[in-house]
């Protein structure tokens, strides 16, 4: 029965990073009804640990009781986009990440909470932020990896 | 996510982790890592058992890293898969922290 079913497009969360396994099983079966591969599956979940896990410790102060969702949109020519919308103070990880890129080279001076912003620009066909008038707004696009 | 250690010839530690190192496996792992590392000079951390590697995983390797290296120490990084290669190399990683899949070289690095 539940292989028939079908999973809905969007996610609601609370601002607890304990959520986040919830995030993993409805890709899992997201992937499974959409025959993403596996490769790929591994970079989203990649990629979504980094935005959901930013929105609940920074966007929120990791607050419990806020709330914030992410929607998948399956798109033309075999790409995939997963869209965070909160309702945080303003903050885009891309500018975040070029003021972080020159403390990369040394592991003295290696700022770990950096270290996951070059994992999107790695891991996702496109990466786009959206100041909200509440909020943020960050839409992350894969395409298939089968190498 | 399944922590096991055991002390090599020549003082060298080995930490093998198993599992997925995402956000629930690095609260699982970080507090024995920085216990390892505490008292660690040679680190050799073993990823061929590792499924997924994340963000917050990633801190749960460099933070001990940083502070095997602050005592004159050092950590290497042997086997990981494909994808979690990808990630340490992706994060620039590799470029402080050696990876090898050969255990003779990676355990050389320690006598360099």
């Amino acid at each position: 029965m539940s292989n028939q079913t079908m999973t809905e497009d969007q996610l609601s969360l609370n601002s607890q990073l304990s959520e986040l396994a919830k995030v993993w099983t409805w890709v899992e079966a997201l992937a499974a009804q959409h025959q993403i591969p596996a490769k790929t599956v591994y970079a989203i979940q990649l990629c979504l640990e980094e935005v959901l896990s930013n929105i609940i410790r920074h966007g929120y102060n990791g607050e419990p009781g806020h709330s914030f969702t992410v929607a998948f949109t399956p798109l033309a020519d075999g790409l995939w986009s997963f869209t965070a919308e909160d309702s945080a103070p303003h903050f885009s990880p891309l500018e975040e990440a070029d003021k972080r890129a020159e403390t990369r080279h040394d592991l003295d001076i290696l700022k770990p909470g950096g270290l996951g912003i070059p994992i999107l620009k790695k891991f996702t066909h496109a990466v786009s932020y959206e100041a909200l008038p509440v909020g943020n707004r960050i839409t992350l696009t894969f395409a298939a990896r089968v190498d | 996510m399944v922590f096991t250690s055991e002390e090599l010839a020549g003082g060298v530690i080995q930490i093998n982790l198993d599992g997925r190192l995402d956000i629930e496996g690095a609260a699982a792992v970080d507090l024995k890592m920085n216990v390892v590392a505490g008292s660690a000079k040679f680190l050799l951390l073993d990823l061929s058992k590792l499924t997924f590697l994340g963000s917050m995983g990633l801190r749960s390797i460099v933070i001990p890293a940083q502070t095997i290296k602050r005592r004159g120490g050092k950590t290497v990084i042997f086997a990981p898969t494909q994808m979690v290669e990808e990630v340490l190399r992706a994060s620039n990683i590799d470029a402080i922290i050696p990876i090898h899949h050969d255990l003779q070289a990676a355990l050389a690095e320690f006598a360099a």
